[in-house]
C-alpha cells in the first residue's frame, strides 16, 4: 500500500479510535505507525475531524422541535384503506398470472437496459475517455449551443443540468476563444463540454465531469498526456471534477495550454456561474 | 406504537437527524418539516421494522429519500439575470485552519458544498456513522463512500479556508 493510498483509505477513518478495529483500516494504520510523514498528516486529519464534528454538535436545534414531533406520536393514525380492493390492485396481485408476466417484462426490459447503457461494466476513465473523444469528433451536432464567452457558456450549461463551475487554464482565460458548449450523457451522468478555437485556429474540446465516476480518477492536479481514439488528449482532476481535453490537431496546443509556464500559481482559473471569475493554486 | 417507545426514539434521535437534515435543506424550516416527516413515517410505518438495531439506520435513510423526494418536486435551477461582468478578481486559496470551529461556520460552510459530498460528509461528522452505515443510508457502495468522503474533505477544508480569509 503506497502512502497516497493510506490517506484515501485513512479519511473515512473516524476520530476518537473508533475504527481502529476496523479490518479495512489496519492496513494503512500500520503503514502510519511506520511512516511519520503519513502519521504527521493523519494526526492533522483526526484534528481537523474532531474540530468539525465539534462543530456540528454545537449547531441549534428549535426548541419547538421535539414537541411537534411528539405531537405526531400521540395523534390517530390515518385509517386503513378499504379491505375491498380496486379492480386494478387485483390485476396486480401476486397470485395473478398478469402480474407475474409484467415483473417478468420489467426485469427483462431492466437487464437490457443495463446491458446497453453499461456496454463495459462499471464505469472507468479510459472509456470515458475513449467515448469523448468520440464524441467530439464524430457527433454530428458539435455543439448544442453557442456562446460567446464563459458566463453564456455556464448559464446555459447550468440550465441544462451541466457544470456551475469550472477551474481551467488561464490559457482559456475568459472564455477566449470559447465557440459552444454541450451536455452529453455519460452512463446516466451530465458531462459538460466546452468547445475552443485556442489563437483563433487550434480547435480543442474541454469535457467536465464528477470526478466521483471513476473510481480511477486521474490523479489530483497532474496532467496526463495520452492518446485516445487517435486523438491527442491531456486529463487530470481538480477539487471534485476530472477534465479531458482533446485536440482536433497535434498535441502542441495541448502542452502549451498546460505547461508550467502557463499553469503556475495563480494561473488556474476558476469560473463559477453568475461570478466573477478567482484565481486559484496551480496545477 | 407505544407512546414511550416513540419518545424513546425522538429523544435519542432527532438531534442529529435535525443537523443531518439542516445541512442537507440549508433552511430550518425546511430541515424541521424533513425530521417531522421523517417521524411521521416512524409512527405509521416503524411497526414493520423487525430489526430493532436498525432504527437509527431506517430513520436517516427515510431522511434522505424524503429530501431526494422533495428535491425532485422543487426547481432546481432558478433563474437568474446572467452579468456581462467578465472581469477577473484574483483570490488565492489559503492552507485550512487547524483551530476550534464554531457550528454556523461549520454548517455554513458544510452547505456550500455540492449535494454529493454534502450527506456522506454530514453523517461522517455527526459521529456515530461508520462509513459502512452511511453507505447503507445513502444506498451507495463503501468505495464511493470512501472517496466522496476524501475529495468532500478536500473541498469543506479549502471552503473554511477561503471563508476566513475573506
Amino acid at each position: 500500500m503506497t502512502r497516497d493510498e493510506a490517506k484515501l483509505i485513512l479519511q473515512s477513518c473516524r476520530p476518537g479510535g473508533r475504527d481502529a478495529g476496523d479490518p479495512q483500516f489496519a492496513e494503512a494504520l500500520a503503514l502510519a505507525k511506520t511512516d511519520s510523514e503519513l502519521a504527521a498528516w493523519f494526526a492533522g486529519q483526526q484534528r481537523f475531524d474532531a474540530n468539525v464534528s465539534a462543530g456540528l454538535q454545537q449547531v441549534r436545534v428549535p426548541a419547538r422541535l421535539k414537541a411537534e414531533i411528539l405531537a405526531l406520536g400521540k395523534s390517530e393514525p390515518s385509517p386503513e384503506p378499504s379491505p375491498i380492493l380496486a379492480w386494478w390492485r387485483h390485476l396486480f396481485s401476486w397470485s395473478s398470472p398478469v402480474a407475474w408476466a409484467m415483473a417478468t417484462a420489467v426485469v427483462v426490459l431492466l437487464s437490457l437496459t443495463i446491458f446497453w447503457k453499461k456496454p463495459g461494466g462499471a464505469a472507468n476513465f479510459a472509456d470515458f475517455s475513449a467515448q469523448m473523444v468520440n464524441a467530439a469528433v464524430h457527433d454530428k451536432n458539435h455543439v448544442d449551443v453557442h456562446a460567446a464567452g464563459m458566463k453564456q457558456a455556464l448559464a446555459w450549461l447550468t440550465a441544462h443540468h451541466g457544470e456551475k463551475d469550472v477551474v481551467l487554464p488561464v490559457a482559456l482565460n475568459q472564455g477566449q476563444g470559447l465557440t459552444g458548449c454541450r451536455v452529453l450523457d455519460w452512463h446516466g451522468q451530465k458531462v459538460s463540454m466546452l468547445c475552443y478555437m485556442v489563437n483563433g485556429s487550434k480547435h480543442v474540446d474541454v469535457f467536465v465531469a464528477d470526478a466521483a465516476l471513476f473510481p480511477d480518477a486521474p490523479p489530483l492536479d497532474q496532467p496526463q498526456f495520452a492518446r485516445s481514439n487517435g486523438k491527442a488528449t491531456v486529463y487530470w482532476t481538480h477539487a471534485d471534477k476530472v477534465y479531458l481535453a482533446v485536440s482536433h490537431g497535434d498535441d502542441a496546443v495541448l502542452k502549451q495550454l498546460m505547461s508550467p509556464a502557463a499553469t503556475a500559481d495563480g494561473m488556474m482559473v476558476k469560473f463559477v456561474w453568475n461570478k466573477s471569475p478567482v484565481a486559484v493554486s496551480n496545477l | 406504537m407505544d407512546e414511550t417507545s416513540f419518545e424513546n426514539i425522538v429523544n435519542t434521535h432527532y438531534e442529529p437527524l435535525y443537523r443531518f437534515a439542516l445541512s442537507l435543506a440549508r433552511s430550518e424550516a425546511d430541515a424541521g418539516d424533513l425530521v417531522q416527516q421523517t417521524f411521521y413515517r416512524w409512527a405509521t410505518k416503524g411497526g414493520q421494522l423487525r430489526d430493532r438495531s436498525k432504527v437509527k439506520s431506517w430513520l436517516f435513510t427515510t431522511l434522505h429519500r424524503e429530501f431526494l423526494g422533495q428535491r425532485r418536486h422543487e426547481d432546481k435551477f432558478p433563474k437568474v439575470e446572467i452579468s456581462t461582468d467578465e472581469g477577473l478578481e484574483l483570490a488565492a486559496e489559503s492552507p485550512a485552519p487547524d483551530k476550534q470551529l464554531d457550528g454556523a461556520s461549520v454548517m455554513s460552510a458544510l452547505q456550500r458544498l455540492d449535494e454529493t459530498y454534502r450527506a456522506p460528509l454530514a453523517l461522517f461528522y455527526l459521529e456515530d456513522h461508520s462509513y459502512r452505515e452511511i453507505a447503507e443510508i445513502l444506498e451507495i457502495p463503501i468505495g464511493t463512500v470512501m472517496s466522496r468522503l476524501a475529495r468532500g474533505k478536500q473541498l469543506l477544508r479549502q471552503t473554511i479556508s477561503e471563508k476566513e480569509t475573506s
